[in-house]
């Protein structure tokens, strides 16, 4: 009896104890903002420099239905969300994201950001501030992916997606199948930009955000803008910016210090082993770039070679793919040295983007393509001899690229046609 | 405040004592000192009918056998309502009063049992209280003038339904045969599935007033040892007034008291009880109830159903999987739901999140507090579909799934998230087979729901710890109630999450079936009529 | 002996895991990594050699009383008061070590998810359960832990196999770039960890199988050594050296890496849910050490009573000397490596060495 009455009372105890604690940590959905995207630019304000925070939060909208969807089951409710981009000011960023609630009811909820945009000045000042935020908040997923954008962060953030409702899916999932459809930029997410950050003879590229008008008018997924304050904006359709991936920007230590277009990075993308598909276009029989081959199943393998205190680097990029377009009357896959001709030039064309790629990075005196590290991973004893002089030796060091691609395949034609 | 203390010791002290009372001792009422019978026939008579007393369906017939001068009077005694009027008629009266020559020595019991009874069912009883025992459960006493003995002839009428089909433990494929209330019938439905003198069948009784036959059923020399010694101390051990349902008698006899789990199987079934009798439990059959109860118990037995044998071991173990599943659902359904959208809201896939965060805007209560009304509602429809009568509680379970649903979401009370989630818990909890299973799940889904509202699966994840250790701290009868998960025998393993071709299962479970660990000859796969079987030699230890 | 449980050699072994790889993955590759680097994933193996020695001792120690634990043939073998002593030491040792892994599991909590929850009610919820499994006997705990151990193992396989394609073998090279001094060194760190394997002294008398308690050594030193080799090859192999330098727990920044198809993200919360499963009994299996050991000083009957004091004297401990996070890794890289092996070998080889002179205990 007396253990019964001790073992009521201890559990009653235990549960006092869970209902009165409860829900510290509690957040309840209706008290939260989501965001998807995370800008960061540099303001000067009364001549104080200050962190622009701009976030892309998740707004959802609901449409209901009228009143007679409602009789009609209720189940007429159709939910569509948008992005709306708020921006704070702080001293810090950590400080910018708890300003957010002098100017809003809601916690900010950042588990789930796929995107960090970084404004032009805060890649020319230096990076490592936002890997730094990135990587130590406990929300922020460390897949978000890194990009850098033309102009402010601000401004791009508000670019309107096409096709996905929000811009940071557009942009995340852009970026994410480039590697298999074009190889024209490059996907970055924090761990491997911190990785770039601190490894040594290793430098940070990341995809490069731009925004443009574009020239089609009217286009058909994008929402009108709803009319504000009242005022009918028929008619005066301000022009939409929307976004789209050009290249790579590659830093020196944290800072931003070029560009490479879109060649240059997919030669980058080569040279590192992430172009996984992509077209080449070549000019066959003629002075025209005319005919296309899509390359897969890409490998490269970089040497080091040592040779009387001179370091060559041997890219051997391999791969095969297949004829996916030709100009009528050029090419003949049945015969051998047509396409003998045609990989050959395939090849030099990847040896050129790779050769324009390495040229851009020892100009700009960085090195995304972990030149050093190789030498490192590989020589650790001359490594560590020429450790401290790594940046003046880098734009000087001698890189020999092969490229050896092979057709397999030339869809469901295989010679070109021949026209009359 | 003085008084309140006062009453409250003698509260603590009434619930702390001894109880009294519980037994009938000679002296109470109905019981006579006399103890046994006198060769008078007319004081025998009046001792029955007086312990009888008020009993105004006790029947007293006297007769006269034999013919001429050898007369002997005798008296026929029963409870109306019990017996078979016909062979009472044809085995008892035809035969009395057809006897023509008393034998010259005068009448003795072996004389009338030998010569003149046609009945089987006859015994022999001298005290009055076997006696009047005999006729409370429907025997017929003859007393013979001159004869201290009586003789009992058993003549109840079989009063209950016939054999009908499970009403709790429905299976597609399998028999359609389930215990009823008669003891006597459960006994030859067990009997039928295992024809052999190994069944032991032993009387126990319970209950001081209702004297209700309890048969406690085992098979010899596969029987865990010291189990059969173990059931009878622990049924003996029960001194109470009366019992009406096996249930009560389960709460007397089983090891944790406290526990919400139900340590011991029951069932309606004669094929599941004949499945474990096989693998070394014993068996409890209750007079007065269709439900008999298996021990020991195991975790595993309460959510495994006979059909699982009788289906392709394909399907059964994909079953037995889903069922874990379910058995995870139910209990942690509606806590998991609250601990990820009030915590750990980025494990959602942000379009589902965004769909949350639009249908809970209206709805103003916390998580916690929705999932409540929820679950309380539910729980009271099933209740309530439990008690309606047949035909209403279709209707009724329809209207309150549907509608209540429906206009909970509409009214702003619930979220759709929170609707389905519950709908599912219900009927995750349907898959579980057993009631007693399903029933403490019911329970347990609450503290799971405090814990995950207030620490999120962190919270939940203490919450189950505890709950697993008090079931690996559980015992059955001596065997762990987890077995064969905790302790772990992986042998037996084939048997619990998926179930294995019936030749693969060689041998018994290892805790019960060690009396005669193999079932059956190693050889038993099919195969081509051309390849010979191997020696039936393999034993395991 | 005040726990009448009996364990089979399985159980045992399993429990030497858990009890020693709960919470080492979690806070021993930082730091390991930290010293080491690249080649981190060897310390485990190495250390390996000095566990096998730490259990070598207590085995043979506690051959010679069979039937007993630790602190309860202490006075038999050092006389009455120092063995008192002695055992009243190690009862505050086992305090302070479950204290030390409440801190390391609740402040993991806490910085990881619940910043606003109070650690004490972490504390508090993690302890009651705990000693719930104390309460219920040795017997439960090691029946728990088969329970358990699917989960747990199966938490670290799914990290390993989700962030797979993440892994770079170039982080690998070059191998044993300053030698392998660094690695020995390195080893030293996580020998304490290692030296867990002491609990033999407290668990050895349950034992029903006496002779197979090498084996259970064994497998478990081989067993844990790949685990944490793994563990930490794995987070070096995503990260590299450089990164997991500034991670306060490496292993949980590899669970918040997780992609499958970037479908399957952020389900870390998955992952540390069944580690807590195994933190709990590695919690319990300490308890049990210091309930026994603190009622065997005492000379208690019952060693239950003894667990809500021990369980608030863990929370206070774990508040008073652990309150930022600084002093914890501080005790763990620095003090933690002299502390456990003074009690994980040296007074236990001490003690041997006296019982064997003295010709106390039966022969082994």
């Amino acid at each position: 009896m007396i253990t019964l009455l001790r073992k009521i009372f201890f559990s009653l105890l235990v549960i006092i104890l869970l209902f009165t604690s409860g829900c510290w940590n509690r957040r309840e959905m209706d008290t939260l903002t989501v965001n998807s995207a995370l800008g960061f630019d540099l303001i000067e304000t009364n001549g104080e420099t200050k962190i622009l925070l701009s976030v892309l939060t998740i707004k959802p909208s609901q449409a209901i239905g009228g009143a007679g969807d409602m009789a009609g089951g209720g189940a007429g409710q159709q939910q569509s969300v948008t992005g709306q981009v708020i921006s704070i000011t702080g001293d810090t960023v950590e400080d910018a994201v708890r300003n957010w609630n002098q100017c809003s009811s809601r916690q900010l909820f950042m588990a789930h950001t796929v995107l960090f945009v970084i404004g032009e000045s805060v890649a020319k000042e230096g990076i490592g501030w936002v890997i730094d935020f990135g990587t130590r908040n406990r929300d922020i997923p460390e897949r978000a992916l890194v990009v850098v954008c033309e102009g402010t962060a601000r401004d791009a953030l508000q670019a309107q997606p096409e096709f996905e409702p929000l811009l940071s899916t557009e942009v995340y999932n852009i970026l994410n199948q480039n590697r298999y459809f074009t190889s024209k930029s490059k996907a970055t997410d924090i761990i491997e930009t911190m990785y770039d950050l601190l490894t040594p003879g290793r430098d940070v590229s990341l995809a490069f955000l731009k925004t443009f008008v574009p020239p089609e008018k009217g286009s058909s997924v994008r929402q009108t803008p709803q009319t504000i304050d009242g005022k009918d904006s028929e008619g005066e359709q301000p022009d939409h910016k929307v976004p789209t991936v050009a290249g790579a920007v590659v830093f020196r230590g944290e800072k931003a210090v070029g560009r490479l277009n879109e060649a240059e990075t997919q030669g980058m993308l080569f040279i590192m082993g992430e172009a996984q598909g992509g077209i080449i276009s070549v000019a066959f029989d003629s002075t025209g770039k005319n005919t296309s081959f899509l390359f897969r199943d890409v490998n490269t393998k970089v040497k080091t070679v040592i040779e009387k205190n001179e370091i060559t680097y041997q890219v051997e990029i391999k791969g095969t793919g297949e004829l996916i377009g030709a100009a009528p009357g050029t090419i003949d896959i049945t015969n051998r040295s047509d396409i003998q001709k045609m990989e050959h030039m395939i090849n030099k064309e990847v040896v050129y983007r790779c050769r324009k790629a390495v040229n851009k990075a020892q100009e700009l005196g960085s090195d995304p393509f972990g030149f050093g590290d190789k030498l490192h991973r590989t020589h650790p004893g001359v490594w560590k001899e020429i450790e401290d002089r790594w940046e003046d030796i880098f734009p000087h060091i001698r890189v020999s690229i092969t490229a050896e691609f092979s057709v397999e395949h030339s869809g469901l034609i295989d010679k070109s046609l021949h026209i009359r | 405040m003085i008084s309140f203390f006062r009453w409250l010791g003698k509260f603590l002290k009434h619930m702390t004592a001894e109880p009294t009372g519980a037994l009938l001792k000679p002296g109470d009422p109905g019981y006579q000192e006399v103890h046994t019978l006198s060769s008078n026939l007319d004081k025998n008579i009046k001792i029955i009918t007086e312990i009888f007393g008020l009993c105004d369906d006790l029947m007293v017939r006297g007769l006269k056998i034999g013919r001429g001068k050898k007369q002997v009077r005798v008296a026929v005694i029963y409870l109306d309502p019990l017996i078979n009027h016909t062979r009472l008629q044809q085995g008892l009266m035809h035969c009395l009063q057809t006897i023509d020559h008393l034998p010259s020595m005068g009448v003795t019991t072996e004389w009338l049992i030998n010569n003149a009874l046609s009945d089987g069912r006859v015994i022999e009883k001298k005290s009055f209280v076997e006696i009047t025992d005999e006729i409370n459960r429907g025997a017929a006493c003859l007393l013979i003038e001159g004869l201290d003995q009586a003789l009992l002839i058993r003549l109840a009428e079989k009063i209950g339904r016939a054999v009908e089909g499970p009403v709790t433990e429905n299976v597609s494929k399998g028999a359609l045969d389930a215990f009823n209330e008669d003891v006597r019938t459960n006994i030859a439905l067990l009997r039928k599935r295992l024809h052999t003198t190994r069944l032991a069948v032993e009387n126990l009784q319970i209950g001081e007033l209702t004297k209700t036959e309890v048969k406690l059923v085992y098979l010899k020399g596969y029987v865990i040892e010291g189990l059969v010694d173990e059931i009878k101390s622990r049924v003996r051990r029960i001194r109470i007034d009366g019992i009406v349902d096996s249930g009560q008698v389960e709460e007397l006899i089983q090891d944790s008291a406290f526990s919400l789990f139900s340590l011991l199987d029951s069932t309606e079934r004669p094929d599941k009880l004949a499945a474990n009798l096989l693998e070394g439990k014993a068996g409890l059959l209750f007079d007065n109830t269709p439900i008999a109860i298996i021990i020991p118990g195991t975790l595993i037995n309460q959510i495994q159903s006979p059909e699982d044998y009788y289906q392709r071991y394909w399907f059964s173990s994909w079953i037995r999987v889903l069922r874990w599943l379910a058995l995870l659902t139910a209990l942690l359904g509606p806590s998991l739901w609250i601990a990820i959208i009030t915590f750990h809201q980025e494990l959602l896939p942000t379009e589902l999140l965004m769909t949350i965060l639009v249908t809970r805007e209206g709805v103003p209560f916390p998580g916690l507090v929705e999932a409540l009304i929820m679950e309380l509602s539910l729980e009271v429809l099933r209740e309530a579909g439990l008690r309606l009568p047949q035909t209403f509680g279709q209707t009724i379970s329809i209207v309150g799934a549907v509608v209540l649903g429906q206009a909970a979401v509409s009214a702003g009370l619930a979220s759709p998230g929170m609707v389905i989630v519950v709908a599912l818990t219900a009927i995750a909890s349907f898959v579980i087979p057993t009631q007693p299973l399903s029933n403490t799940i019911r329970i347990l889904r609450f503290p799971f729901m405090l814990l995950a509202a207030s620490f999120g699966l962190i919270g939940i994840i203490v919450g189950f710890s505890i709950l697993t250790y008090h079931l690996c701290s559980l015992r059955s009868y001596g065997i762990p109630f987890l077995s064969p998960l905790a302790p772990l025998s992986f042998g037996d393993l084939k048997d619990t999450f998926i179930r294995a071709p019936i030749w693969k299962m060689l041998f018994r479970p290892r805790l019960t079936g060690y009396r005669e660990p193999q079932r059956q000859n190693p050889d038993q796969r099919p195969h081509p009529p051309s390849r010979k079987g191997k020696k039936f030699i393999r034993r395991r230890k | 002996m005040l726990d009448r449980g009996r364990i089979s050699s399985v159980q045992l072994f399993l429990l030497l895991v858990i009890a020693e790889a709960a919470t080492a993955f979690l806070y021993a590759p930082s730091s390991v990594i930290k010293m080491v680097g690249r080649d981190s994933w060897l310390t485990p193996f190495i250390a390996a050699i000095s566990g096998l020695v730490v259990a070598v001792v207590c085995i043979a120690l506690a051959k010679r009383f069979p039937q007993q634990v630790f602190t309860e043939y202490l006075p038999q073998i050092l006389g009455k008061i120092p063995g008192k002593i002695l055992a009243g030491v190690y009862t505050a040792v086992f305090i302070h070590l479950s204290s030390v892994i409440m801190n390391q599991s609740s402040a993991f909590i806490h910085v990881a998810f619940l910043r606003e929850t109070p650690l004490v009610a972490l504390e508090i919820i993690i302890g009651l359960a705990s000693i719930y499994g104390v309460y219920l006997g040795i017997e439960v705990i090691a029946r728990q832990n088969e329970l358990v151990w699917p989960v747990w193992v199966l938490s670290i396989f799914i990290i390993i196999l989700l962030v797979a394609e993440s892994i770079n073998p170039d982080n690998f090279r070059p191998f044993l770039e300053k030698g392998i001094m660094p690695v020995i060194k390195g080893s030293a760190l996580f020998s304490s960890f290692r030296g867990e394997v002491f609990l033999l002294l407290m668990l050895y008398p349950y034992l029903n199988k006496k002779e197979d308690v090498y084996k259970s050594a064994v497998y478990h030193l081989l067993t844990t050594a790949v685990l944490l080799g793994i563990i930490t090859a794995a987070i070096i192999g995503v990260f590299g050296e450089l990164i997991p330098v500034y991670m306060v727990f490496p292993i949980y920044n590899l669970a918040r890496y997780i992609s499958l198809a970037r479908f399957v993200e952020r389900i870390q919360i998955l992952i540390v849910v069944m580690w807590m499963f195994g933190v709990i009994v590695k919690l319990a299996v300490f308890y049990h050490s210091a309930a026994i050991a603190a009622a065997n000083t005492l000379g208690l009957k019952n060693y239950r009573l003894t667990l809500l004091p021990i369980l608030a004297g863990t929370i206070i401990i774990s508040r008073l000397f652990y309150g930022d996070h600084l002093s914890l890794t501080h005790f763990l890289s620095h003090i933690f490596p002299y502390y456990g092996p003074v009690v994980e070998l040296v007074i236990p080889a001490l003690v041997l060495l006296i019982a064997v002179i003295l010709k106390k205990g039966g022969k082994s």
